[in-house]
């Protein structure tokens, strides 16, 4: 039973748990670093999954339903900046809102445009495969899990490295993280802070979009009511532990997608499903816990949201 | 919400008539209607007659069944967004109702199903266990932000999952082996939480040959159970509770400004964990109302299906947290509730249509849409205008509570 821990088939499963997390958590630390305290995401996932799956049932193409995912992603995060950088409100309220007019919205569609409730799954549907590597899908342990990534996880993995260079190397990435830290002081340099939070917002919905796509189109090809089932959450979570570092974020997410690839699995050796189900949720807190305890023994700043 | 030193003012019609004008053109009344219309777009677009629609949502929820449907709805819906109050009036996003709700549900049905039957003390004894669950539940994440930091809004949403899927077990082992539903055994019949006036007893079958069968006093009578009056008790000791203790005062100053009320000597920390403990046991309590009133078991994801946990924090943001205002937004979102699965059956539309309005309302009420801040927005332009000056915005109260996250031993 304790090689699942280390079997290839859990790191392939881990792959596909984290592909979606980790372009939904590039979304939520750019919000972070700009100093937007983000908490649509979920929304902003879920309106993904949704529009990626209606729109390849629609069009019949994969790739216009991830262009509608994103289209989607986008729209959810424009309301969130309006709201909140535009009329100033209270950026949690605001997006508690947003979530809920989400959830409302994708199973009001579903409805309306396919005439059921619940979920949709229509045999034939366009889906994003796995691309298998000639030769690198060859190599044991890694190979399985290469094998697991869609073309959307290869944008994960760019992005992540985009990001990184992106705010460490550029002139632009810099001025972003001048505006998190000290709007008023950027704004003296004549950089403006609602341009940059603007930006930052609409880019976590172009990234949400994707991480919906991936959910409803790669790792399986239907959409349920409701289907980003709090993921969202998990990563405004990641986003404060890793404190809004690229690095970290990986580490936090891997740790949380590997403890749900590994309840999945142990529940064919007779684990009882709530455990898998609340494995992921009782890892979060417990880091939540102890990262904020051993910052705090060290002195330094406890862990607090924005 | 008019405190007792404004009550001698009411009385005046000039102020009245300003205050309902107020009313009409305020930021509630405004975002209600931009939701009305948004979604009268959103059903034109998909060849629905809005009008049609609307009206047909009033009548399915406003008359005869329809109007006991929507009080049975508002019971606890109202119930819990009155256990939220406790926690946003204080500053303090406790998210984790859900969680707190469905612990409360299971401790009164263990407790139920192991108490031999004894009537009422055995229904005290069964809400009293629901209390402890929920406020033992609600209080953890208090215990986190004030000890080590991180912030009750998120812990709180992560314990609905992890209560979700612990209250889920513990059904898995009460259920009856023979049954194929995931649901715990039926209490005992005189554990139940009964009528306002059941059919059997003298006053109902008197009521029964007085009134019309589909009378709504007959329905409401027989449809409604104790929990709608212990609703309403709570309403009342909330009020109480906010305007004449010392506790509710500082809960009330701290949710206005946390740092005020640090420097003023209010111990940011215990207001945390009281108000955490209040919402967490009320919502518990609500809780084992649900359950010993109406379900008279816990069916695996029952309680999440309802929705009302999570409605109920648009109930408290909408009503502003105060009690009067849970109770008229609750009615109201009741109301969307059961007219929105009445147009399901007549028109074949999706029941979501009530919680896209009730979304959208609470997103225009953030926005404070508004009348008067458009109005006074030209004006200030205008004038800007004629003196040449930059305008400032002025933002009014938003109803959210203030981020006091970061509330802290102080």
């Amino acid at each position: 039973m304790l090689e699942i821990l280390i079997a290839p088939e859990t790191f392939a499963a881990l792959v596909r748990s984290l592909v979606p997390l980790l372009l939904l958590g590039l979304g939520g630390l750019i919000c972070h670093r700009v100093g937007v305290f983000n908490v649509s995401l979920e929304g902003i996932m879920l309106a993904g999954a949704f529009g990626g799956l209606a729109g390849s049932v629609l069009t019949g193409s994969a790739i216009a339903g991830v262009a509608i995912a994103i289209v989607s992603g986008v729209i959810v995060a424009s309301s969130l900046s309006f709201g909140g950088i535009v009329r100033g409100a209270d950026p949690i309220v605001i997006g508690i809102s947003v979530n809920l007019l989400v959830v409302g919205l994708t199973s009001f569609l579903l409805f309306a445009i396919f005439g059921v409730r619940g979920s949709l799954q229509q045999p034939g549907t366009d889906g994003l495969d796995a691309i298998r590597l000639p030769g690198l899908g060859e190599v044991p342990w890694l190979g399985s899990m290469l094998n697991s990534l869609t073309a959307l996880g290869y944008v994960a993995i760019l992005a992540t490295v985009a990001m990184q260079l992106y705010l460490s190397r550029t002139r632009s990435g810099l001025r972003l993280r001048g505006v998190g830290m000290r709007p008023g002081a950027a704004a003296t340099l004549g950089i403006s802070p609602s341009r940059y939070q603007t930006a930052a917002v609409l880019v976590s919905g172009v990234l949400g979009g994707l991480a919906g796509a991936q959910l409803s189109l790669g790792n399986v090809v239907l959409f349920t009511e409701n289907m980003s089932a709090g993921r969202g959450w998990i990563v405004v979570v990641a986003v404060l532990l890793a404190n809004g570092r690229v690095l970290p974020l990986v580490g936090v997410l891997a740790l949380f997608a590997y403890v749900d690839a590994v309840g999945i699995r142990l529940q064919s050796f007779g684990l009882p499903v709530q455990f898998a189900d609340a494995a992921p949720y009782v890892v979060t807190l417990i880091a939540l816990v102890a990262i904020a305890a051993l910052r705090r023994r060290r002195g330094g700043i406890a862990v607090a949201a924005a | 919400m008019t405190a007792v030193t404004t009550a001698g003012r009411r009385r005046d019609p000039a102020v009245l008539a300003r205050r309902v004008l107020a009313a009409l053109t305020g930021t509630v009344t405004v975002s209600i209607l931009a939701a009305l219309v948004a979604v009268g777009v959103l059903l034109v677009a998909i060849g629905q007659n809005p009008f049609d629609v609307y009206g047909a949502l009033v009548e399915g929820s406003l008359t005869g069944r329809g109007l006991v449907t929507t009080l049975q709805r508002s019971v606890p819906l109202v119930g819990l967004s009155i256990a939220l109050i406790y926690s946003f009036r204080a500053g303090v996003f406790n998210l984790g109702g859900q969680g707190q709700f469905l612990v409360g549900g299971l401790a009164s049905v263990v407790t139920a199903l192991a108490l031999p039957g004894t009537g009422i003390a055995g229904i005290v004894v069964a809400c009293a266990a629901g209390v402890a669950a929920g406020a033992a539940w609600g209080v953890v994440p208090g215990v986190i932000q004030v000890t080590l930091g991180p912030p009750v809004l998120v812990t709180s949403l992560l314990l609905n999952y992890i209560g979700i899927a612990g209250v889920s077990y513990v059904i898995s082992l009460l259920k009856p082996p023979a049954s194929s539903e995931q649901a715990t055994p039926t209490i005992a019949e005189d554990l139940k939480i009964g009528a306002l006036v059941p059919a059997q007893s003298d006053l109902g079958a008197a009521m029964g040959q007085a009134l019309e069968r589909n009378d709504v006093l007959l329905l409401a009578a027989r449809g409604l159970n104790w929990s709608f009056v212990v609703v309403i008790l709570l309403v009342v000791a909330t009020i109480l509770f906010n305007r004449r203790t010392a506790t509710g005062f500082e809960a009330g100053v701290t949710g206005l400004n946390g740092a005020f009320a640090r420097n003023v000597g209010i111990r940011g920390s215990r207001i945390v964990l009281t108000s955490l403990a209040i919402s967490g046991g009320l919502a518990g309590l609500i809780g084992a109302l649900v359950v010993l009133g109406t379900n008279y078991r816990l069916l695996d994801g029952q309680f999440e299906a309802t929705g009302y946990a999570m409605t109920a924090i648009l109930v408290v943001l909408l009503g502003r947290s105060s009690p009067v205002g849970a109770v008229l937004a609750g009615f109201f979102f009741s109301m969307l509730q059961v007219g929105g699965e009445e147009l399901n059956r007549t028109f074949a539309l999706s029941p979501a249509i009530a919680s896209i309005i009730q979304a959208l309302v609470i997103f225009f009420v953030v926005l404070r849409l508004g009348i008067p801040v458009v109005t006074q927005r030209l004006r200030k332009r205008a004038e800007a205008a004629a003196t040449g000056e930059r305008v400032e915005e002025v933002p009014d109260a938003v109803p959210g509570p203030r981020d006091n996250s970061t509330v802290k031993e102080g």
